[in-house]
């Protein structure tokens, strides 16, 4: 330990250790000083004086022993610990005897403090907390960046990234990865798992060594290999029992045997595209390693020690430059993006969290004024204690350290069930949040948490504290007890503070306010948002057709067709349809060029792609406009046909019947298709999302190997799910039913990431005015017993009760509108920055701001009322005898 | 009796650490101690040496045991602690800076 810091603790553990025992301290100091006295009056008596004449003569020489004690005692400088303590016994004491009061405090401080606590911990988790791989910073993921579109999360060809791992001078290592599912075999019920295809240096990256066996060999990825799977920690404990001797097992899978060659550990998580519960070795085909136009997997690279992700993001697309050069056509407007993992994985839902961060700390804020009116209010009462007090000797710094001794009491007594609050609240927020928070397992109250929640706690009652500790033990015992003048301008600054802290909270409750009112209002326009299908009583599961033989279309067809009339056949089935892409999911958009149109230059426009059952449209409700829907002649060898949209027949047939007409999809995918029918439009890209041009081809001329399975049901259509299982698995007792769920919560789903924030901000909003409320409540009471004598006069005056409310009313009202004025452009700058996540409103809405303020202006009026009735009503005379 | 002379503030400190340089001593040792190296000019009173001797203590430059005096007489006895030897050394230094600037000034005509 370093010099001073060790002498300073040993001091102060010797000040504590003459605390504790004070006694004995004070016990020998008087046996010093009677040894003192006695070795006195003996010299004096050896000297020839008489005894007690020495004594005597002694004693005055020697001073006051009592004083000498207190003087010794002081130099011990165990004063302050002891001043600490006496305040504390003091505060205590002061608390108990105002127990509703200490209790209104440490419940609001528990509140605010909780609140910050939790949302800090879980930002800290998502956000803050270090990936479970050493050195993550120098991790980055690598994507296609395409100039001519932008799009700038792009898969890259294996070819382009080859050549990236090859010529880059600033990567460590460069791998390559595919996300994928598959169906888990001889593990109970066929279940779909999510499965990543790694080359070895992805491991190699990470830098995470296997819990259990080995990571991937550069011979694992040679093509005809053995097959080998290294296991997630989670799969490992959920199909093997957490046994060790899984390694060297089987592991059956849809689309083979594998050896299990390695388990990761359990911290080992890797999120970006999809969730892999087991990892296969990546194995290129020539053919794949030559292509330059398969965009089909993602890089991941660990750069260079010492270099940032510029420096690599310039070295790869210096590569990138040159490819294109080489191969103009394929490469052209390729480049690379370079982006952290971290970012890769956490995406976009860092400004959702400091939104919801920052409500907490507002509401914390809008809290402390609240506390720092209460404090003042209490330290009016006390002034004529603390002129005393003054008038006696006591320091302002004294005053000042005892006061605030009461509020960090309070406080921490806060602070402590704040954070239990706090360990619930990250609870409660993790069970309503709809699922789309990323790293929540690195969620919890760790070190870092219990710190932030004393910084905040200490922090707060610093800030409700001092400052009602400062003005109220400035005052000066004269001018209490005698100068009314003095007194009444020492109260009125005091009064001066509180309307400031009065407006400080209602222009924050009014940032909050018109935060939460701009995202009840998105969301409202949101709900009403007519999908354009039916959502009741509808099953929804997937369907992956995998395995050898459904390589063969006419498998495809046979099953797809025998899957739904065995469906119809379920009594509880009304209805079966089978749909590439169901609502709100992706279906890829696609380049169109209409067959007898001169083809145009820049790009051709594009349409959405959803292959569909006869069913499809009867099951959602979604109704024919013109021609006719699919039907029975649409088999694979008849004439392919196409049912549209009415936004893509309003888009490229404005002014004629679309059927008959007919388009081509995409380069060479599909040959000409004729159009039969055009149907009414659905959002089926989201709720926000609206009508895009879309072709629906039936599934009888194009067999699908993935597909959602759409179930009309008369009753609950969870109620049919034993059905569904049953048929696929009647067909197929290899395949699985995976993601079954009614369409309502399908749809549901959708929107609960804008309910979850409309909820949270408006919950924090409402407490936030209530807080205001009180707060102007708090000070117009205040200043109406300010002006009690004045009031009374006036009443004694003749002057009409309502002459009165109303002068006490605009006391209220002029406050709010100062904070409104105030509050009102910070609002603005919130709601620009939240612009994201708003729908179908703009974020200067002017309905959402003129109705806040009129709230604000409503329950400032409101909470002034009550002490503007109060002092309306008073009797004159009593009011005159006050003072 | 020569005529006593009250200490300057701050040097107190520096003579008790100097006597208790020579031994263990009470406090009632050190007063006298004081009295008699100074041929009875200087006078260490009670009022200033026990608060003195609480503050060193306090800083760590003086240690405190209970003994017995020559007397017999239960007593209070400092000594002299590694880091008081220390500030001892240094303060000296101060002192005899601070003594023979004061003197040249006083010299001066």
């Amino acid at each position: 330990m370093s010099g001073p810091l060790f002498e300073w603790v040993r001091r102060w553990s010797r000040r504590l250790r003459l605390l504790l025992d004070h006694r004995s301290a004070w016990r020998e100091m008087d046996e010093e000083m009677q040894f003192h006295l006695a070795m006195e009056i003996e010299e004096l008596v050896r000297g020839g004086m008489d005894p007690a004449q020495a004594r005597r003569q002694a004693l005055i020489r020697f001073g006051g022993v009592a004083q000498l004690k207190e003087e010794g005692w002081d130099a011990r400088g165990v004063r302050p610990l002891q001043d600490v303590g006496r305040d504390l016994r003091y505060a205590v004491r002061g608390l108990r005897r105002a127990p509703g009061f200490s209790l209104v405090v440490v419940l609001t401080l528990a509140l605010g403090i909780g609140a910050n606590t939790a949302l800090f911990s879980v930002l800290r988790g998502v956000l803050f907390s270090p990936l479970p791989y050493p050195e993550a910073e120098r991790i980055v993921t690598l994507w296609e960046h395409d100039l001519d579109y932008e799009w700038t999360h792009n898969a890259l060809t294996a070819a382009d990234l080859e050549d990236y791992r090859a010529q880059n001078h600033t990567f460590e290592a460069i791998g390559a990865f595919t996300g994928g599912q598959a169906t888990l075999l001889g593990a109970g019920d066929p279940r779909r798992i999510g499965v990543q295809f790694v080359t070895p240096e992805v491991l190699e990256v990470t830098a995470v060594a296997p819990a259990l066996g080995r990571a991937f060999m550069a011979e694992d990825a040679v093509p005809g290999a053995a097959n080998v799977a290294v296991l997630s920690h989670g799969l490992w404990q959920r199909a093997f029992g957490g046994d060790p001797a899984a390694l060297g097992r089987r592991l059956r899978l849809d689309r083979g045997d594998y050896t299990i060659v390695g388990v990761m550990p359990r911290e080992y998580r890797w999120t970006v595209w999809g969730e892999p519960q087991v990892w296969l070795p990546l194995r290129l085909s020539q053919q794949q390693r030559a292509d330059r136009t398969n965009h089909f997997i993602l890089g991941v690279g660990r750069i260079r020690s010492g270099l940032g992700l510029e420096e690599a993001s310039a070295d790869l697309n210096a590569i990138a430059v040159q490819l294109e050069r080489e191969y103009p056509e394929a490469n052209k407007a390729s480049r690379v993006t370079v982006e952290s993992i971290k970012t890769s994985i956490v995406g976009d839902v860092d400004l959702t969290l400091w939104l919801i961060m920052g409500a907490a700390g507002f509401v914390l804020l809008i809290a402390c004024a609240n506390l720092a009116n209460l404090f003042l209010s209490r330290g009016a009462a006390r002034q004529g204690e603390m002129a005393v007090r003054t008038s006696l000797g006591a320091s302002r710094t004294r005053l000042v350290r005892q006061l605030t001794t009461e509020s960090m009491l309070l406080t921490l007594i806060g602070g402590v069930a704040g954070l239990g609050l706090a360990r619930f609240g990250v609870n409660v927020f993790l069970a309503l949040e709809p699922g789309d928070l990323p790293r929540t397992e690195a969620i919890g109250v760790d070190g870092a948490v219990l710190l932030f929640c004393l910084a905040v706690s200490l922090v707060t009652g610093a800030v409700f504290g001092l400052l009602p500790a400062l003005l109220t033990s400035g005052t000066r015992f004269n001018t209490v007890l005698r100068d009314q003048a003095a007194r009444l301008s020492q109260r009125s600054s005091a009064r001066r503070v509180k309307n400031a802290l009065a407006v400080l909270q209602m222009a924050t409750a009014i940032v909050l306010l018109g935060g939460a009112g701009l995202l009840v209002r998105s969301f409202n326009r949101l709900q009403a948002v007519d999908p354009g299908f039916r959502t009741e009583n509808v099953l929804l599961g997937d369907v992956i057709l995998s395995g050898e033989r459904y390589s063969d279309a006419v498998a495809r067809s046979q099953f797809q067709a025998e899957l739904v009339s065995r469906l119809e056949r379920d009594p509880g089935v009304e209805r079966a349809a089978l749909v590439s892409a169901p609502p709100f999911s992706i279906a890829p958009q696609i380049w169109t060029w209409i067959v007898g149109r001169e083809p145009v230059d820049e790009q051709p426009p594009t349409t959405s792609r959803v292959f569909a059952s006869p069913g499809y449209f009867e099951v959602m409700g979604i109704s024919l406009v013109s021609g006719r829907l699919f039907d029975e002649r649409d088999r694979e060898d008849a004439p392919l046909v196409v049912v549209i949209n009415q936004e893509m027949a309003r888009r490229h047939w404005p002014d004629q019947s679309p059927i008959g007409e007919r388009f081509r999809l995409g380069l060479h995918d599909y040959p000409p298709m004729e159009i039969v029918g055009v149907v009414s439009d659905i959002r089926q890209y989201g709720m926000r999302y609206g009508a895009y041009p879309t072709a629906f081809m039936p599934v009888a001329q194009h067999p699908q190997w993935s597909f959602a399975v759409m179930l009309e049901t008369q009753r609950d259509p969870m109620a049919a799910v034993p059905a569904l299982r049953q048929a696929v698995s009647e067909l197929d007792p290899r395949l699985a039913v995976d993601g079954i769920e009614t369409l309502e919560a399908h749809v549901a789903a959708n929107v609960a990431s804008p309910r979850f924030l409309m909820f949270l901000a408006s919950a924090f909003a409402a407490v936030a005015l209530a807080l205001a409320a009180a707060g102007i409540y708090g000070v117009i009471a205040y200043g109406v017993s300010l002006r009690t004598h004045e009031i009374g006069v006036r009443l004694a005056l003749g002057a009409r009760s309502g002459q009165v409310l109303r002068s006490v009313l605009m006391v209220g009202l002029r406050l709010a509108v100062i904070a409104v004025a105030l509050g009102l452009p910070l609002a603005f700058v919130l709601a620009r920055a939240m612009r994201g996540l708003l729908y179908g409103i703009e974020p200067a809405d002017p309905t959402t701001f003129a109705l806040i303020s009129s709230v604000v202006l409503v329950v400032a009026l409101v909470a002034s009322y009550v002490p503007a009735a109060r002092a309306a009503r008073s009797d004159p005379l009593a009011a005159l005898r006050v003072e | 009796m020569p005529e006593k002379t009250d200490l300057l503030q701050g040097t107190l400190d520096l003579l008790i650490l100097k006597t208790l340089a020579l031994g263990p001593l009470h406090g009632w040792g050190i007063a006298k101690r004081i009295q008699q190296l100074s041929n009875d000019v200087l006078q260490a009173n009670q009022g200033s040496l026990y608060p003195a001797l609480y503050r060193l203590e306090d800083r760590g430059l003086i240690g405190a045991d209970w003994g017995v005096s020559s007397e017999g007489r239960r007593a209070k006895f400092y000594t002299l602690t590694e880091a008081g030897r220390k500030r001892l050394a240094a303060d000296r230094e101060t002192w005899r800076r601070f003594a023979t600037a004061v003197e040249a000034i006083l010299a001066a005509t």
